[in-house]
Order: C-alpha cells, then structure tokens, then sequence
C-alpha cells in the first residue's frame, strides 16, 4: 500500500540539513548525500504542513518555534490512509460526527461506507434517495425496514426507489426489504441492474408474488441466499424450480409462506444438493390445515429421489408428515448435518431419526421441541425415546449444544414425556456438551441437577418451565465446575435463598432470571456479575416457541 | 531528539539478538541528512527497506527523502522492539527440546508478560502530538511497515470516537467548508442513515 501525498494546501517549509551531524569519518557516498541536501530543495511532497510564518528554518532554537502557530492537517494525509483510519470507526453516531466535520471528510467516510439501514424517517422521494445513494455509491448491503411504520410516518419507499438503488449502487450483494408495503414484482424486476446480488432477505412484503421472485432468480445469476419471511402473496414455486435446475442457492428460509407448501418443495429437484442451510415453518394451527401431498398414494410409502449431502443446517418447524412423509424426507437423506432444530413435527418416526444421528457425526447442536401424540404402542408420549438419546451418545462426539423442549406434557403423568432422567444425563455425560437448555422438563429434578454439576465442559444452562428443579438443585449446580452462565424462567420452586448459594460460589459471569414467581429482585443481587431480572410471567408461545394464534391464510 | 550515530550503534547493540541472525548494520539516513544504524532484522521490517537490502542497494547507507530524523528514530525503535519480540518467539516456538511442561508453562508466562510490555511500549509510542502521528503514519505507508501503519491508525480512530465534530475540528486542525446549506443536507440524511 505504498502511495505518494497529494501535495495540498502546504506553504514551503525549508530545513537545512544539520551542519556537524556526520562523524569525521563519513564515506564518501555519505558526503555526496549530504552535498545534494544543502541546496535548499523544495518540500518532501508528505510535508503538507501549513505554517503560516515561513521564516521558521531561520530560527534555531524551540522556544521561537512553539510561537509559531502551526497547523497540520489530518486532510493532508493521502485518501488510501485515510480511509484506513476511517475503517475502523464503527460506531453510527461517531460516523456522524465525522461526516460534518469538512467536506473532504464527508466524501471519503461517503466512499467507504459499506452498509446502510434506512426505516421509517426516511425521505422516500426520487431526489432524496437519488442523493442518498450517490453519495454512498459503494453500498455492498442494504436494508430498508419499516417496521413500526405508521400512516403519520408518510410515504414509503416505492419501486422507483429500488430503481435508483440499483442504478447507483453497483456494487449491491445483499439487500433486505421488511415490511415494505409498496414494493412490489415491478420494483424486483428493477435488481436485474444489481449483477452481484447475492442475497435477498424479504420479510412481510405482501406486494411480492412468485412472477418477482421468479425475475430476480433469472437475473442474477449470484444469489445463493433467499429468505422469505411472511410474503403470503407467493402462491407458486416456478421459481424454485428454476433456481433448483439452474441455480447455486446455497442458503433457503420459508417462514410462515402459506401459499408454498411442503410438496412444492420437491420441485427443488437438483438444488437440494447444493443446499447448505434450509429452513421451514408454518406458524399457526398447521395440524389444522396442512394440504395433502398430490402424489401420494395410499399404501405406498414415499421415497424421494433427492440428494442432499451439502445440508449442514436444517430447521423444520410446525409441519405435519404423516401419513405422507412431506419433508420428513430430508431426515433420511442427510448425512453432514452439524445443526439440526426439529420443532412441532408431527409424524417423527423414532427409527428414521436413530439412523439420521448414526449418520451425522458431525452434529454439533440439535434442538428438539417435542408434544405428547398417540404412538404406534398406543402410549400417549413424544415421538422419541431414551433410545433416540442413547444413538446421539453414541454416534455424535462433537454435540455441543442441546435443547429440548416438552409442551403439552402434564407433570402429573411423567410417561408423556419419552425421555427419561436419566437418558438426559446419559448423552450430557457422554458428549461434550457445552450450553444445555431443559425446557418443560417436569421430569428433571434435584437428583438431575446433581447429575449435571459434576460435568466436565457446560457453560450454559437455562431451565425453562421445570417445576421439580428446586433450591437444593441451585446448591449443587453451584459446584459446576465450568458454568457461567444460567437463565431461569417460569421456575416456580426456587427461592431467593437458593440463589444464595450461586453469590457465594462467585462464579457466573450472568444470571437472567424472568417470572419466576418465588424470587425477588433483592435475591439476585450478587449472585453473578452481570444480572438480568424481570417478574413478567411470559406467555405460552414465548416460553414454548410456538404462535398459535397465527390466522393462516389460504388462498381461494 | 537528535541522535548521534554514537548513541544510535549503542541503541542498536542492546537489540542485537541470537547468534544465528547476522549483526549486519545497516544504515539509515533521514530526509534532513542523519544517519541512523539498525540491525538488518530490525530494517527488515520494513518491506522497502527489505526489498532494498535484498536488490543490492543497501551497502552504502539507504537514504529516506521522506522520513526526517525525528520519526526515524521512532521507527527504528519500534522495529527493534518488535523485531525482538518476534525472535523471541521465534526462539520458543523452535527449540524442540523444551518438551517438558513446566517450561511450557514458563515460556507461555513469559510470552504473556512481554506481550503486555510490548504493548505499553506501543502505547507510549503513539502518545504524541498529531501532528507527529501523522509522519508516523506517512513514515510507516511509505516504508510499508504494516504493524507500525495499524498501530498509528487505530490511534487517530480511537481519538475520533466520542468526540463531537467540533471537538474533531479542534484536535484535527480541520477548517469546515460547508455551507449552511450544505451542512443542514448532511445531517438530515444521517438522520435516517444508519450504518449497521
């Protein structure tokens, strides 16, 4: 990065080389240096300084000198050091702050500014954005999110807006659009322009169909990240087909998309292979409306001819996969999984999942959210037993992170819940298991958090809902020899006193600790460094991770 | 702070390290005709100057027009201490016969305190005036001593946090030349400009 100043704005500023400054015995190069710096030369091009006494290199001594008013400016230093210097401020309100501060200043903070969020203030005429992204023409992310908005706000940003987004921002690779109201295909057609697209994120856009998604999978041909959050006006996938044959989505999320279901997503064809993360969730009563799969037949087992040996992500939330197995398939066709998050499927099959952790060895975080059905044995439980725990101990030594979570299940009928204490402290012994979440787990009580205070490697623990978890289980999670971190919400046996014993173990770096009804704000004061108290009870859905007040929409 | 090239050869004779490195000197000579000597390890530091000794063109002294003596002798005691510490390292990486543990442990503690000595030294480097720190950092890019470059850097930033733009002007030396006008635009998109 070796660059020559740009002389600005420097008076002359003139030092004789110091007379008696070489030993008597100076080579004769040394000499001839010297010789060509006693003429009196013009500046080194780096002294931009601006002195405004030019009389200085007259003055020998220091103390005339500080007389001398001399300015030098950071302006002067050439653009590439400053922009290095502008890099590593990060923070919004010190940006600026710098952009007022001289023109100069302005433009190069302009240059280099690399992402944007813009929201309910502002201006969304065609001369406001038009200024605004010329003057951050090297905008690599964006995101106009207007969530909040209310009618006072005014207008929003509108199709011409991503017009000129994309006219003046060439250099545009991820874009996010929430709850943009009046963006619609028109405006999506116009991120043709935008070659480097790469990832689009589209969150409540009920303007957007399918003919958008469709001309934006076309023309560009880099997306390799496509999230759709709540865009209820998508009812077809001839664009997943599209980017299935002649794309490289590395990275697919479809939440709460009612107009795409299970089924549609086999058309993916050949770009499950390619797949890395996928994720897909239907909020609201979905055991209600689930639309069957066409080309099921009665009798027939499914089995889809997909590949999908990239998968390392998957999340599958709120679908129902019997009797046609939808995207339960997926759950026998994986083999690199690191990060697994099975929330509310109804229709697991125990043997199915067995053979999906001996598979996966790589898993290093599965979360389990798990309700009470009618099983083949004619046993009201979960879907999984201790078996299904036992084949994660045994197959996947990098676990890392475990959460499981038990809804519906009555405390007074423990056999609804499939797993078993000890089960649970099986696998958490047996892998190393780092951060633990126990989550409605009545079945877990103070012998469990015995259990769990001698393992070796957990740092986090949060309980959630388990109401047999009481002050002696506090006293001996205290002896954890690795915790650090502990939340407790909606645990309504422990006390303040067994908060006690974790202030005189001083080891949490943070306590969260949200309605619990048993203790105070005075008896979590000390009891970590850093402590986060709130007496609100939550409600079902937040503590449990479900929303089933969701209206689903369907369409005609 | 001007150093004789007595004092600079007996500055660079603490530096001098291990016996497998060479004891060449090499000398520098700054923009207004000083000449300083550093150890060829301390000099390579510098990309330049490394590049230099290795075309050829060091044997006579390497001459610095844009670095005057002031800022050469920062820039050679930066890469003294840093290219010591990095022989240090060096020393405890490859000697394989400290296999024992507790002379691991030994090694790592003593790493771990000279880190902190390394910097505070740094610290103390770059608590000058700016006007100095600029020609560290015009120093630095040109000869392309690229820990030196962060360090300066990451110190004009630090000053900027925090500060309101008046202060920035003030400690900077900067003149505004916006218009009312103009000033009032800015600031109204930044308003609605947020950066993360």
């Amino acid at each position: 990065m070796r660059i020559t100043a740009k002389p600005r704005r420097r008076r002359g500023f003139r030092r004789r080389p110091r007379r008696g400054g070489f030993s008597a015995q100076s080579t004769p190069s040394i000499t001839a240096v010297s010789s060509q710096l006693s003429h009196p030369r013009p500046p080194p091009p780096f002294l931009g300084s601006r002195i405004l006494r030019a009389r200085v290199q007259c003055l020998p001594s220091l103390e005339v000198a500080q007389v001398v008013q001399l300015r030098y400016s950071m302006e002067d230093l050439p653009e590439p050091l400053l922009a290095d210097i502008i890099k590593r401020i990060t923070v919004s309100s010190d940006l600026n702050s710098l952009c007022l501060v001289s023109k100069q200043l302005c433009a190069v903070e302009a240059e280099h500014r690399g992402t944007i969020r813009v929201g309910c203030g502002v201006d969304p005429t065609t001369e406001a954005l038009t200024s605004l992204f010329s003057r951050f023409s090297n905008l690599w992310k964006v995101e106009i999110n207007y969530s909040g908005w209310t009618p006072s706000h005014g207008d929003q940003v509108n199709n011409q807006g991503i017009l000129v987004l994309s006219h003046h921002c060439p250099l545009l690779s991820d874009l996010t659009l929430s709850f943009c109201a009046h963006i619609d295909d028109a405006g999506l057609s116009y991120l043709a322009y935008c070659r480097k697209l790469r990832s689009l994120e589209l969150s409540f856009a009920p303007a957007i169909t399918s003919t958008g998604i469709f001309r934006v999978a076309v023309s560009c041909c880099y997306l390799s990240v496509l999230h759709l959050v709540d865009c209820i006006a998508i009812e077809s996938v001839e664009w997943l087909e599209y980017l299935g044959r002649y794309g490289s989505l590395g990275e697919l999320v479809l939440k709460d998309c009612d107009g795409i279901s299970q089924y549609d997503l086999l058309k993916f064809g050949p770009g499950w292979r390619k797949l890395q993360r996928f994720e897909f969730e239907i909020n609201g009563t979905y055991w209600l409306s689930e639309r069957p799969d066409p080309s099921y037949v009665v009798g027939y087992p499914s089995s889809y001819d997909i590949c999908c040996d990239n998968l390392k992500d998957l999340r599958l939330a709120h679908i129902v996969t019997k009797p046609e197995i939808g995207l339960r398939f997926l759950l026998g066709k994986c083999k690199a999984l690191e990060t697994l998050y099975l929330e509310y499927v109804i229709g697991l099959n125990e043997d199915e999942v067995i053979s999906l952790f001996q598979r996966c060895c790589n898993l290093k975080t599965i979360s389990l959210r798990l309700m009470p059905l009618r099983c083949e044995d004619h046993w009201f439980r979960t879907a999984l037993t201790d078996d299904s725990l036992e084949a994660l101990a045994l197959s996947c030594p990098m676990l890392q992170v475990v959460e499981l979570t038990f809804t519906f299940c009555e405390p007074s009928y423990p056999t609804e819940i499939g797993f078993t204490q000890k089960g649970i402290l099986t696998l958490i012994q047996s892998c190393p298991i780092r951060a633990l979440v126990l989550n409605g787990a009545s079945i877990f009580d103070d012998e469990g958090m015995k259990g769990l205070s001698s393992t070796q490697f957990l740092e986090k623990l949060d309980l959630v809902d388990c109401c047999s978890v009481s002050d002696a289980g506090m006293y001996l999670i205290a002896q954890a020899p690795c915790l650090s971190h502990l939340t407790l919400r909606k645990c309504s046996s422990v006390t303040d006193d067994g908060l006690a014993a974790l202030a005189r173990s001083q080891k949490l770096e943070s306590l969260t600790v949200i309605g619990c009804r048993r203790i105070s704000q005075e008896g979590v004061q000390g009891a970590a460094k850093s402590v986060c108290y709130s007496s609100e009870t939550e409600s079902h859905n937040s503590l449990k991770g479900m929303n089933v007040y969701r209206k689903i929409r369907q369409s005609p | 702070m001007a150093a004789t090239p007595a004092d600079a050869s007996s500055s660079s004779s603490e530096a001098v390290v291990g016996g497998e490195k060479s004891n060449k000197m090499i000398t520098l000579i700054s923009s207004d005709g000083e000449s300083f000597e550093a150890t060829e390890e301390a000099a390579k530091m510098s990309v330049t100057i490394k590049h230099m000794i290795e075309d050829g063109c060091a044997d006579d002294g390497i001459p610095l027009p844009n670095v005057p003596a002031k800022i050469l002798s920062m820039v050679i005691e930066y890469c003294n201490k840093h290219a010591a510490d990095a022989d240090d390292t060096n020393k405890h990486v490859a000697d394989p016969a400290d296999a024992d543990e507790d002379d691991d442990n030994n090694n790592n503690n003593a790493s771990a305190g000279e880190k902190e000595d390394l910097k505070s030294f740094d610290a103390s480097l770059v608590a000058v005036d700016q006007a100095t720190l600029f020609d560290i950092i015009l120093a630095a890019n040109f000869l392309s001593i690229k820990g030196l470059l962060d360090l300066a850097c990451q110190k004009v930033a630090d000053d900027i946090k925090d500060k309101s733009v008046e202060e920035v002007r003030e400690i900077f030396k900067i003149e505004n030349d916006f218009t009312k006008e103009e000033e009032e635009a800015v600031r109204k998109e930044n308003a609605w400009a947020f950066n993360e």
